[in-house]
C-alpha cells in the first residue's frame, strides 16, 4: 500500500465518521420528549401567540429532514447557531470554553502521561518486587475512583490552602500584570489538573507496564544483556521505545475522552470550560450549545485518532507496505 | 433550590442578613465605610440583558444597578426607589410617578422618567417577540408617557390590582444606550449583550462579568438613593454547592447566597452567621386534575381519594427528614412567606393513614389480593412523574416518605423520572388526559396574582401544570385582578386558597427555609421575603457594611 493511499483511505474513514456523528448529534437531540420552547416561553401570562413566534423563529416548526438540511448548510459554513440561552453565537462561546478547557486538560494529560509511563516502566523493571507492588496497586487504586469523588476530596483536602473555584483569583477589578495572571491561572488549575492526572495515570502505568515486560520478553534484549549493556541503558534506550507503541493509540483515545470526561472536573471545580458549559446547557435545553458541544467532542476523539493512525504509519514499519 | 420561578421574580437565593435597622443605606457617621463584599453563588448569570436573561441571579443583579420604580422594604410594603411618590385615578386605569429629581446614570447622562417611558412603551411594543419575557408586567398597559422630566404616566386598559408588583419587576434602562436596538422588529433587543462595564443608575456600576466566573461591582457615584457603605461588591459563580462552601469556610468569600440544609452545621461550627427564613416557595404534590383525563385514571378526580392522599402524606416527616428541620409543613398555594396574602385558616392536612384507608374505602377503592387497592376494575397503581427539579434536590426522600405511606393503604407509586422540559411535556401531553401525579415546586411572586394564575385554564400549556380548568374559579381569578380595594382582594385571594386546598389539585407538602451565611466581620444585610441578593429590593446591599 502506497503512503498516500493509507493516508486518504483513513481520512476518508475520519470524514464518514464525523459526517455520521454529525447527523446522530442533530437526531438525538430532537427524539427527545420536551422542547427548547417549552422552556422559553414559560413567562407570566405568555400566550399560545408567544410559543408559536419562539417556534418559528427557533425553525422548530419546520420538518425535522428540512431542519437538518438547514443544519447541515449552515455547519458547512462554519455556523453553529445561536445559543438559546445566551443569544449569542454558539461558535464564539464554545471557542472562548474551549481556550479555558485545552491548557487544564493538556496540564493533567501531560502530567499523567510522564507519571504513568515513569511507573509502567519502574514496575515492569523491578517486576514483582515492592516498587512494583506499590506502583501498581496505587494505580488501580487511582483509576477505579470516581472523578467527581476525587475531586470533591481534593477539594476538601486543600481547603484554604488552593482556590477552591475558577480559573483566576476572580475579585480582581483591575488588570494584572501578564504574569502574575499567568501565575493565578497556574494555581487554579493545580487542583483540577490534579485530579485529571491522578484518575488517568492509572490506565497508562498499566499498559506501559504490560507493554514492557512483552518487551523485556524480546530476544534483541537478551542479546543486549549478553553483550553486557547496563540495564539502565537496556531498558530507556532499547526496551522503552518499543513499549511505547500501544501509549499511541491509548493517548488518542484518552484524550478524546478527555475532552469529555473533564465536564465533571470542570463543574466541580467551576471551571469555565466547555464540560461546564456543556452541563449547563443539559439543563437549559440549549440545542444549539450541545449540539456544538458534542460536535466538538466528536471530532476532537475522530482526529485525534486519525492523528495516532499517521504516527503509527510513522512509526512502525510492520503496517508500511 | 431550584424550582419553577417565574422570569421576572426571580427571587434569588442569597446571602445575608442580620435584621438591623435598614432602609437607611449608608450615611450613618458609626457605621464602617467601605470595602469589597464577595459573594458566593452556585447559580450563574446567563445574560446581562434584560430582554434575555432567565436565571435568578441576573435579575437580582439589575436590581442593583437599573433603577425601578418602587421596591420592597423587609416587611414586603413597598416603598420608594426611583419613583418618590405615586399615585392613582378613582378609576384605578392611571397611575402617576413622581421620579427622583435630578437624577443621572453612571456616564453622567440625565436619568430622567422619559427613560421609564420609554422601557415601558418598548416592552409593550415588542411584547409578542423581543420582550416577551418581560410582557407579563406590562398586562393590561395601554401607555406609558413622561410629561415631564419627573413624570410618568402610566394608563391601563382596565384596573389592574396588582400594579406595583408588576412594575417593581422592571429594570429601567438607559434609552440612550438602549434606543438604538429598539428599531425595525426589534431582534436588536435581544441580540446586544449589554456588555460590561454596563452604564448603571442604582447603587452599583457593574464594571466587569467574566461568564460562568466573576461578577464584579463599584459603588456608583451618581445614584440618586442612599449611598451603599461597600465600595466593591462581586459575585462569584460555582459549579457546586461543596466548593462553595469550601470557598467560604476558607475565607475566599464572605458570603454564599445558599446554604443546603446539610451544610448548615458545617457553616455555623465554622463561626459563621447563618440566617433562616421562611422561603416564599413550597413543594408540591400534583393530581391529574383534568375532567377529560383518561378513564384509566379517572378516579384521580374523585374527591374522597384526594382527601385520603392528602391524609396519607406525612408532613412532619418530609420536613424532619427531607428538609432536616428546615422548612414548616405546607397547607396553602399562597406561602406565609407573601405576608398577608396567605390564609392562615388554610392548615396543613394532618398525618392519618386510618383516616386515608377509611375514605378510599368509602370510594368503594377495595384492598386487591397483593395488597393494591381496585378502583373502576384496575389497580390504584399510579406514574408519578418526578422532574429534575425534584430529583436534583430533596424531592426523593420527600417520594420515599410518602411511597412508603401509600403503600400502606393500597396505593402504589412508580416514579418516573424525566428532565424538567420532558416532565412538562409528559404532563401536557394529549391535553393533559394521559398523566396521573407528579412531585414539584414553585417560587412564586410576592403578590398572589401570578401563583394563582397558574390554576387558571388560560395557563394550560403555559404554567399549569395540574390540568385545573375551571370558568368559576377563572372568573374569581379575573375578580381579584381587578379589585382595586386591598382588604377586597385580601378577601378574594383567601377565598381562592381555600378553593385550592379543598379541590386538591395541589397537595402542598412543604415550605422550606431559605438558609444564607456570612462571616461576622459584616453586618447589616438585611433580608426581603428571605433573601438578600434579590431582585426585589435595594436596601440590602445599601446597608451592609464591615463591622
Amino acid at each position: 500500500m502506497r503512503s498516500a493511499d493509507y493516508v486518504i483511505k483513513r481520512g476518508f474513514f475520519a470524514l464518514v465518521t464525523i459526517f455520521v456523528a454529525i447527523t446522530i448529534n442533530f437526531f438525538l437531540f430532537r427524539i427527545l420528549p420536551g422542547s427548547a420552547v417549552s422552556d422559553l416561553s414559560r413567562v407570566p401570562h405568555a400566550s399560545p401567540k408567544l410559543q408559536h413566534a419562539l417556534t418559528v423563529e427557533f425553525g422548530l416548526d419546520k420538518p425535522k429532514w428540512q431542519q437538518y438540511l438547514i443544519y447541515l448548510k449552515e455547519l458547512f459554513h462554519g455556523n453553529m447557531g445561536v445559543s438559546f440561552t445566551y443569544q449569542q453565537p454558539v461558535s464564539h462561546l464554545l471557542l472562548a470554553d474551549l481556550k479555558n478547557t485545552i491548557p487544564m486538560v493538556t496540564v493533567g494529560t501531560v502530567a499523567a502521561i510522564v507519571v504513568g509511563v515513569f511507573t509502567g516502566v519502574l514496575s515492569a523493571w523491578r517486576r514483582g518486587s515492592a516498587p512494583d507492588q506499590v506502583s501498581t496497586h496505587t494505580a488501580i487504586f487511582f483509576y477505579a475512583f470516581p472523578t467527581q469523588w476525587l475531586g470533591l476530596m481534593l477539594l476538601i483536602l486543600f481547603a484554604g490552602i488552593l482556590p477552591a473555584a475558577g480559573m483566576s483569583n476572580p475579585f480582581v477589578f483591575g488588570t494584572e500584570p501578564f504574569w502574575q495572571h499567568m501565575g493565578d491561572i497556574g494555581i487554579h488549575m493545580l487542583l483540577p489538573a490534579a485530579t485529571l492526572m491522578l484518575t488517568a495515570y492509572g490506565s497508562y502505568t498499566l499498559v506501559v507496564r504490560s507493554s514492557m515486560l512483552e518487551t523485556l520478553g524480546e530476544d534483541y534484549v537478551l542479546t543486549a544483556r549478553a553483550k553486557g549493556l547496563p540495564t539502565r541503558r537496556i531498558v530507556w534506550r532499547h526496551a522503552v521505545r518499543n513499549a511505547l507503541l500501544p501509549m499511541i493509540t491509548l493517548i488518542a483515545l484518552e484524550l478524546g475522552f478527555i475532552v469529555g470526561g473533564v465536564l465533571l472536573i470542570e463543574v466541580i471545580f467551576s471551571w469555565p470550560g466547555i464540560g461546564l458549559a456543556m452541563y449547563q446547557a443539559i439543563g437549559e435545553r440549549d440545542y444549539p450549545m450541545l449540539e456544538g458541544g458534542f460536535l466538538i467532542l466528536a471530532i476532537s476523539v475522530i482526529v485525534l485518532n486519525f492523528i495516532a493512525d499517521l504516527v503509527y504509519f510513522r512509526l512502525d514499519p510492520r503496517i508500511r507496505p | 433550590m431550584s424550582g419553577r420561578v417565574p422570569r421576572l421574580l426571580l427571587a434569588a437565593v442569597a446571602v445575608s442578613m442580620v435584621a438591623t435597622a435598614c432602609g437607611s443605606g449608608a450615611g450613618g457617621s458609626s457605621v464602617k465605610q467601605g470595602g469589597l463584599f464577595r459573594l458566593g453563588s452556585a447559580s450563574s448569570i446567563d445574560s446581562l440583558n434584560p430582554f434575555v436573561a432567565f436565571q435568578q441571579d441576573a435579575y437580582s443583579t439589575f436590581e442593583q444597578i437599573y433603577p425601578m420604580l418602587v421596591q420592597y422594604n423587609p416587611k414586603l410594603q413597598f416603598v420608594p426607589d426611583f419613583a418618590r411618590s405615586w399615585q392613582e385615578s378613582p378609576d384605578g386605569r392611571t397611575w402617576t410617578f413622581h421620579t427622583q429629581p435630578n437624577a443621572k446614570w453612571s456616564d453622567g447622562k440625565p436619568l430622567t422618567a422619559a427613560d421609564a417611558a420609554w422601557t415601558f412603551s418598548t416592552i409593550l411594543k415588542f411584547q409578542n417577540g423581543p420582550t416577551a419575557n418581560s410582557a407579563g408586567t406590562t398586562a393590561h398597559m395601554a401607555s406609558a408617557t413622561a410629561p415631564n422630566a419627573t413624570t410618568l404616566v402610566v394608563t391601563y386598559k382596565q384596573p389592574v390590582a396588582n400594579v406595583l408588583s408588576q412594575l417593581q419587576q422592571v429594570p429601567i434602562l438607559p434609552e440612550h444606550i438602549w434606543a438604538k436596538y429598539a428599531t425595525g422588529n426589534g431582534k436588536a433587543l435581544t441580540t446586544f449583550a449589554n456588555p460590561a462595564p454596563i452604564v448603571s443608575g442604582g447603587p452599583f456600576m457593574l464594571v466587569k462579568y467574566t461568564p460562568k466566573q466573576i461578577v464584579l461591582f463599584k459603588r456608583n457615584p451618581n445614584y440618586y438613593g442612599p449611598k451603599p457603605h461597600i465600595d466593591e461588591l462581586g459575585l462569584q459563580f460555582f459549579g457546586t454547592y461543596d466548593a462553595e462552601i469550601t470557598a467560604l469556610k476558607s475565607g475566599q468569600l464572605d458570603g454564599i447566597e445558599t446554604v443546603p440544609p446539610t451544610s448548615v452545621g458545617t457553616v455555623k461550627s465554622a463561626g459563621f452567621d447563618v440566617h433562616q427564613a421562611p422561603g416564599n416557595y413550597f413543594d408540591d404534590f400534583i393530581i391529574n386534575s383534568n375532567p377529560q383525563q383518561e378513564a384509566s385514571h379517572r378516579e384521580l378526580l374523585n374527591p374522597l381519594l384526594r382527601e385520603a392522599f392528602d391524609y396519607a402524606i406525612d408532613r412532619q416527616a418530609i420536613v424532619k427528614t427531607s428538609l432536616l428541620g428546615y422548612g414548616q409543613p405546607g397547607s396553602s398555594i399562597i406561602p406565609p412567606a407573601t405576608g398577608h396574602w396567605y390564609n392562615p385558616s388554610v392548615t396543613p392536612t394532618p398525618f392519618n393513614l386510618t383516616k386515608a384507608a377509611q375514605l378510599l374505602n368509602q370510594a368503594g377503592f377495595k384492598m386487591g389480593p397483593n395488597g393494591v387497592r381496585i378502583a373502576d376494575g384496575h389497580p390504584m397503581s399510579y406514574t408519578i412523574i418526578m422532574p429534575s427539579d425534584t430529583t436534583g434536590g430533596y424531592g426523593d426522600r420527600s417520594f420515599q416518605i410518602i411511597q412508603t405511606d401509600f403503600k400502606k393503604i393500597g396505593v402504589q407509586l412508580n416514579p418516573k423520572n424525566l428532565d424538567n422540559s420532558a416532565a412538562f411535556s409528559a404532563i401536557t401531553a394529549n391535553h393533559y388526559r394521559n398523566f396521573e401525579l407528579s412531585m414539584w415546586d414553585w417560587v412564586p411572586l410576592i403578590d398572589p396574582d401570578f401563583m394563582l394564575s397558574v390554576l387558571t385554564c388560560g395557563s394550560w400549556n403555559v404554567w399549569n401544570d395540574t390540568g385545573y380548568c375551571s370558568k368559576t374559579y377563572d372568573q374569581v381569578y379575573q375578580a381579584q385582578g381587578a379589585a382595586m380595594s386591598p382588604a377586597k382582594r385580601q378577601q378574594i385571594v383567601y377565598q381562592m386558597q381555600r378553593t385550592v386546598a379543598t379541590q386538591r389539585p395541589y397537595l402542598v407538602l412543604d415550605y422550606a427555609d431559605l438558609i444564607e451565611a456570612h462571616s461576622k466581620s459584616w453586618a447589616g444585610l438585611v433580608t426581603v421575603g428571605g433573601l438578600s441578593w434579590c431582585s426585589l429590593s435595594k436596601i440590602p446591599f445599601e446597608s451592609v457594611h464591615q463591622v
